[in-house]
Formats: C-alpha cells, structure tokens, sequence
C-alpha cells in the first residue's frame, strides 16, 4: 500500500468528511470561475468599449470657468500635433441646415410620424426637410469611418485640402445626384452656400422610428441617411464661426495614452483658466458604459465573497474533521512513518479531493453555470440610456460580451486551486506536526 | 535484547513516575509488566517504543541505544504496538490494514509479497478468509485484536507491545489472544510486552515484572 493509494483510500472511505468537503470546494471554485469568466468578459468588454469609443482629447473653453476670449490659436494646434502618441486632430460643426435645390429623404421604418404633431416647432432650427451639416476638418477620423459602419463608394472624402460635400447614398439616389453635382443649403442665419459633391457614402445604419418620438416629422432631420459631411470650410461659411473658437478634438493612437497625452498637454503654459482639457474617452465609457464598470465591481464583489465565504466554511468543516487526523497521525505513527510521509499523504489526499472539485466546477461552469452568466451579461445589457426616439446602428459598441478565460484566466484559477489546496492542508500538517506520539497510549483517547 | 537501564522519567519537574528503572526483556519469552493504574507501566511501554524519552537512563536495543537506531526506524522494523482499543484505520479492510504496516516497514517489498505475508499473518491468526476484505469495523472485538496482531506479526517485528491487550475483550476472546501470545512466542520467538493489570494476563506471561510508584517492587 505505497502513499498514493493510501491517500486515495483516505478519500474514498471516509465519504461523509469527503464529499463535504468536495461539495464545498466544488461550490467555492464554480463561484470563483464564474466570477473570474465575468470580471475578464467585463474586461475585455470595457476594451472593446474603449476602442470603439477611440482615443481622444477635447480642447475648449474651461466650463468651470467660462471665459469669452477663448481662443484656439495655430502654433497651439502645432504644438499638440508635435506630441508623441497625438495621431491627428479635428475640429467640427455639426449643426441644420436646409436643402435649396435637393429634399430629404423620409425613409424609415418603425412608428410612422403622425403628420399633425408640430411638436418640433418648440426647437430652433428643426423641421421634417432638414438636413444635418457633420463639418469637420479631418472627416475620417469621425467614429462612423474609423469604424467601417459607412464607406466610401464614390469619390472622395472631404477634408481641409479637399473641400466639398459628402453625402449618403440614400440622399444621393432620390435626388439623381452625383459626384461633381452641386448642392445649395442655407442655414439658420439665412446664409446660403453652393458646395460641389466630392464623395458617396454607404452606412449600416438603420433609421427606426420609435414610440417615443417627441419630434412629430420633425425627427426626419435626425435620419442617418440625412447626414451630410463637408470640409470645415464650408461649416465655417454657412454657420459664420470662427475656427478659433471651435473645440479642438485630438485623436491619440489609444485609449491607454489619453491621460500620458493629456499631461503632456498640462504641461504647456498656456491659460488653464480659459481653456479646458477633457478626455472624452473617459466621458463617453462613464455616459454610456457604466453597466460594463458595474459588471466588474460585481464580479469582484463576488469574487471577494466567495473567497471570504469558502474560507471560513473550509476552516469550519476542516476544524470539524480535524479528529480525524489525531486518530490517524497516532498509528501511522506507531507503525514507524515519518511525519513527512504522513504530511505528504494527506498532501495527496486533499490534492485528490481539490483537484476532482476543480474538474467538477469546470464542467459546472461551462455547462449548467453558462446559462447563469448569460443572465448575468443581459441583465447588465439591460440598462437604458434613456428614452430613445429612434434607433440607428451607429454607436460604438458598448456591448458585453461572454469571453473565454484565456491563458491568463486559466493562470489565476489554477493559482487559486493550489491556494485553496494549500488552505485546506493547513489543518491536517498542523495536527501531525503538533502531535505528540506518546498520545497513541493516552487515556484521552480510549 | 530490549533493556531499560537506570531509566528515570518524570512529566513534571517535581514528581518522577519511573524511578533509576531497569528492565531486560528477551525474544521468545512473554512479558507482562504489571501494576495499578498510575504506577509508571504505560510510560514504560511508551519509552520501550521510542514514542518519548527518558530524563536519565538508556533504552538499548542489542545493546545499541534505540535513540541512535532511530525512533521511526526502531517502529517500523523491530517493535510492533498492540493497543487496547486496536487502534485499526476503521476506513479499511481486515487485510488492507496490516499490508499498510508491512509497507511502512518495508518500502521495497513487491505487491504481490504484501499480499501474501498479510494474508499468511491474518489467516495463521484464525480469522476467515471472508472476514479479511471486511473493514475493521465489521468484525468482533476479538477479530479486530487479532488484526492488530497479524499487523505486529506481519511487519516481523521482534518485539510486540501490548498496551492492556484484552482490556476490551470477554473471557473467551481474552485467552484466545493470551494463546496467541504463547505461540507467537514460542513459534515465531518473538518478544511479547504486556502491559496489564489483569491478574489473567499476568499470569499467563512467563516474566512478569510488578512495578509501584515508578519502582520495581517485584519479579515473578
């Protein structure tokens, strides 16, 4: 009978302390691989996020502090772009303006508009024929392009040395218009402007009106379809601004450098009361992706609690049994083992156990559990960004998604078994070391 | 030869339980030290197996001192314990308890010679064959004695050590391990030690050493 099947013997003969303390290491390691499979999809998900948000900067007035001189000036932007990890810069006007000698388009699908409400009319500017003017000096840096969810299919982009006017392919076909056409727009202060076409987009984007439209028709101005993007110049033109006072959005090449850029920009002695720095990845992720954030600390919490818990039921059970040891230790004892030998046979004993829980919460976890994280992810999909009037495709992706633990993962579980392996030793080496062999003849015992 | 010489032990710094002590114990002769409870006879039998050590005094084995042999190596190959209350591992079967202490005491023996040797020990004990792959717990109080003999018997230990043998058997189960002793004796020429205060045990031994307060008082 060598080590390894006295050990196994050990685990299959005494079944009430086993399978106790199976069943609690089964339970205790299934919660820490869900936790775990939860906090590194929460991870992953908030890297997603994070990326599809983009990396970026916001330069403008200090709105704690608002001062009307501000002023963005051209060695400013050179010195930002100068910057390591700064890839690009834009700046954008994105405001309505109405079609001259073009309509807009009015597909939709959902809750048709009802044509009598005028509820629109409470807001400046907006009306069912509108357009949106997207004016930006570097279009492709805008989250639609950078994404894929529109491309290019005729012409080019618009951007400072490119002017002109980009427009959807829907917009495109039911005005028979095409690259090289010009279009004529006003604005709210009464300018008007001739820009030639210079590109032809496709998106994936939807445009689907929901119950909650507040807007009567007038939610038509709001259809991706009816989204123009042009050179800033000509936003420039048709709204009157000053470039000097558009915020200046800087593009860094990720979402870990934001705050290394953002210091390096702190670093320039330029009036900090009169302008702002803000790091809108950081503002997008907490707006929109809080549910992701909560998901970790909850997977955490879990984690934490399962560890706590698991403990202390460990420390219960195995303080219980601990009799069990005594009586054992004395006569392989008597019998002339070394109390190494004994160590390492209740070593393998609870590696045994430990190492057959492990399996269990495995299958348990990807299996019967997987349905319990699926509920945990959709619940925290679930949460509302508020009452949405309508619905297009293109947002950044803020969804959770179900990963697999990966190496890393599977390199945390494992060190947590061999913990668990170790916490559960405690108690037996504990009780072979402190025993005295004399005991075996003791009254106390009988 | 297992000799206690001049053996002086004490738990407290005041009170000796064995006092300046010498015994001789040889193979092929059963020993019963013999005395009230508190007279200093368990912590004979505890030094006698290396289980604590002495203030003063030597434990010799062959003439070397037990401390030198090693007390694990003194238990695994030349002395063999026989506990009132059996002391089995009740998780195991009959035979599976005495090929655990015939590994412990030969780590190189083959499966197959473990195999026979408990088999040998346990069936040349009386017991039946259906009994020996029953766990311990099953079987009588006489069988479970007689598996903590075979264990003493297969391990070929010189000398056995029994700690009040039959404290916890009946009249018939009580001589049936006593006949035992005398044919381990004088078949196997092993060494019997018998703790006791049983006056039935006492009188079957050939040596029977009487101790009081930690003195020897008598030798019969």
């Amino acid at each position: 009978m060598g080590i390894g099947k006295l050990a196994f013997l050990e685990c299959i003969r005494k079944p009430i302390k086993n399978i106790v303390l199976y069943i609690i290491l089964s339970a205790i390691f299934t919660g820490i691989l869900i936790g775990l499979r939860v906090y590194i999809s929460a991870q992953h998900s908030k890297e997603n996020a994070l990326n599809s948000i983009g990396a970026f900067i916001q330069l403008s007035e200090n709105y704690e502090n608002r001062v009307e001189s501000f002023q963005i000036t051209s060695n400013m932007i050179e010195s930002i772009v100068e910057l390591p990890h700064v890839t690009g810069i834009n700046q954008n006007i994105a405001e309505y303006a109405i079609p001259v000698n073009f309509k807009n388009v009015k597909a939709y699908s959902g809750e048709r508009p009802d044509p009598n409400d005028k509820s629109y009319e409470e807001f400046y500017d907006i009306t069912p024929d509108n357009i949106i003017l997207d004016a930006n000096l570097d279009n492709k840096s805008l989250d639609v392009f950078r994404l894929n969810q529109a491309r290019l299919i005729s012409g080019i982009i618009p951007d400072d040395r490119n002017p002109g006017l980009l427009i959807e392919k829907h917009l495109a076909e039911e005005n028979h218009l095409t690259v090289g056409d010009p279009l004529i727009l006003t604005s709210s202060k009464k300018i008007e402007i001739s820009a030639e076409i210079i590109g032809i987009y496709e998106t994936d984007a939807i445009f689907e009106i929901t119950k909650n439209n507040t807007l009567g028709e007038g939610i038509f101005s709001m259809s991706p379809y009816n989204r123009v993007y042009s050179s800033l110049d000509i936003g420039i033109a048709l709204y009157a601004r000053s470039p000097a006072n558009l915020c200046l959005k800087i593009i860094v090449d990720s979402p870990q450098n934001v705050d290394r850029v953002g210091k390096a920009i702190k670093m320039f002695d330029w009036d900090w009361k009169q302008y702002g720095l803000y790091n809108m990845t950081e503002t997008y992720y907490q707006d929109h992706a809080q549910h992701i954030e909560e998901l970790g600390n909850y997977s955490k919490m879990l984690l934490f609690y399962i560890f706590a818990i698991g403990a202390i039921f460990l420390s219960v059970i195995l303080t219980v049994f601990s009799r069990y040891y005594d009586y054992d230790s004395g006569i392989l004892l008597a019998l002339g083992s070394k109390k190494r030998t004994i160590i390492f046979q209740y070593f393998l004993s609870t590696l045994y156990i430990v190492a057959t829980a492990a399996i269990t919460s495995i299958i348990l976890a990807f299996t019967a559990a997987s349905s319990l994280i699926e509920f945990i992810l959709n619940s925290s999909n679930t949460v509302s960004f508020g009452i949405a009037q309508f619905e297009n495709a293109l947002m950044p992706d803020y969804s959770v998604y179900l990963s697999s633990l990966g190496i890393i993962g599977i390199g945390v579980f494992v060190v947590i078994i061999f913990v668990f392996l170790i916490f559960s030793c405690i108690s037996p080496v504990y009780h072979v070391i402190r025993f005295n062999p004399r005991e075996i003849l003791s009254e106390k015992r009988r | 030869m297992l000799e206690l010489k001049n053996i002086t032990y004490s738990y407290t710094k005041n009170k000796d339980v064995l006092k300046n002590l010498s015994l001789q114990f040889q193979p092929g002769k059963f020993y019963t030290i013999f005395g009230s409870s508190g007279s200093g006879k368990t912590t004979c039998l505890s030094l006698l197996g290396g289980l604590d050590e002495p203030k003063s005094g030597k434990i010799l084995l062959n003439s070397k001192e037990i401390k030198e042999i090693g007390y694990n190596n003194l238990r695994r190959k030349e002395i063999c314990f026989v506990f009132q209350d059996f002391h089995l591992f009740t998780h195991m079967t009959a035979i599976e308890n005495v090929m655990t202490a015939i590994k412990i005491s030969d780590r190189k023996i083959s499966k197959v010679e473990m195999k026979k040797r408990a088999l040998d020990s346990l069936l040349s004990l009386g017991l039946d064959e259906k009994d020996l792959n029953r766990r311990v717990t099953k079987l009588s109080g006489g069988q479970q004695q007689r598996v903590a003999i075979a264990r003493a018997l297969a391990t070929k230990s010189t000398y056995i050590l029994a700690d009040e043998p039959t404290g916890n058997l009946d009249l018939k189960n009580t001589e049936n391990i006593l006949n035992i002793f005398r044919e381990l004796v004088e078949q196997h020429n092993k060494c019997v030690i018998a703790v006791t205060h049983s006056i039935k045990v006492r009188d079957a031994s050939d040596i029977c050493y009487e101790i009081e307060d930690g003195i020897l008082t008598g030798e019969t």
